[in-house]
């Protein structure tokens, strides 16, 4: 996730933006071939990173890698074993994820700027369904779901 | 010797400036929910980007210092559902935002609740907030 598809759809989010600055708006958008090229590489990355979130029995994080905020944040042996527990559920977030990639890829081959950025929101809306889930379940879920340690 | 000091002051500005974390984390795991707080001051920047926005405002403190304050909001799309556009921001724009202070950066805070100075008010939550009412109905 980190490694992958973090950086990977952090250059989809970002390729389309504006910055206000002092109550000026500067617009941020892929420019040339090379920039909408780039884009889509990275949103072909996510989209196929999904296929590897659903490899059986695949490791989570680097052996060693803990939680980055324990008690709020699980730990990846917590998250596989959540994986372990429901991998339909986490395989559907998975093919979910493919699917919003789509309109960005679409906005991509039509360098629409404007798509690009609003395709930007339901891939947001899956990754954050999915880490309420499998990352950060509410405490109640978090008591009742997670392996002792 | 002049361009080459003048490089170094650009590398080290680049390496100190403040950059938010970027926001796929527990909103538990950035802030505080017993440390609410209210802003008043200038919205100075906004990066109205996905997945979350950034609003900078400068503060005065209560001995007068100006601080900057980096603010995380929701998704461009769900505040424009709530009614705010980013022609909303002005130059000089004075605003209201009630929040959540950072739980290790004294001057980042999760926006809630952005009030303009025309009284026109927006949630700008994100998702994973605490349930504490200021989401519209």
């Amino acid at each position: 996730m980190n490694s992958v598809i973090d950086p990977n759809v952090d250059v989809v989010w970002n390729a389309v933006r504006t910055v206000i600055d002092h109550g000026k708006p500067i617009e941020h958008a892929p420019a040339n071939d090379e920039e909408w090229a780039a884009v889509r590489h990275s949103a072909l990355t996510v989209a196929e990173g999904a296929n590897l979130l659903m490899m059986p029995g695949r490791a989570v994080a680097p052996p060693g890698a803990g939680s980055l905020s324990p008690g709020i944040e699980l730990a990846p042996d917590q998250v596989r074993a959540l994986i372990d527990k429901n991998p339909s559920g986490w395989n559907q977030f998975a093919r979910s994820l493919q699917e919003s990639l789509l309109p960005a890829i679409d906005a991509i081959d039509k360098k629409d700027s404007q798509a690009l950025f609003e395709a930007g929101d339901k891939i947001d809306e899956v990754c954050e369904s999915c880490h309420q889930i499998f990352w950060y379940p509410a405490p109640g879920a978090l008591a009742s779901s997670a392996p002792a340690r | 010797m002049r361009t080459h000091i003048f490089l170094m002051l650009l590398v080290a500005g680049a390496l100190c400036s403040v950059q938010p974390a970027q926001a796929h984390h527990a909103f538990a795991a950035e802030y505080d929910v017993t440390k609410p707080l209210t802003l008043n001051g200038i919205i100075t920047k906004v990066d109205w980007e996905n997945p979350h926005s950034w609003i900078y405002m400068d503060v005065k403190d209560p001995k007068g210092a100006v601080k900057h304050w980096t603010i995380e909001t929701a998704a461009p799309s769900q505040m424009s559902r709530y009614g705010l556009k980013k022609a909303d921001f002005v130059e000089g724009m004075t605003a209201t935002v009630k929040g959540y202070q950072g739980k290790k950066d004294p001057v980042l805070a999760n926006g809630r609740t952005l009030i303009l100075k025309d009284g026109r008010s927006f949630y700008i939550g994100s998702v994973g907030g605490p349930n504490d009412g200021a989401m519209p109905h």
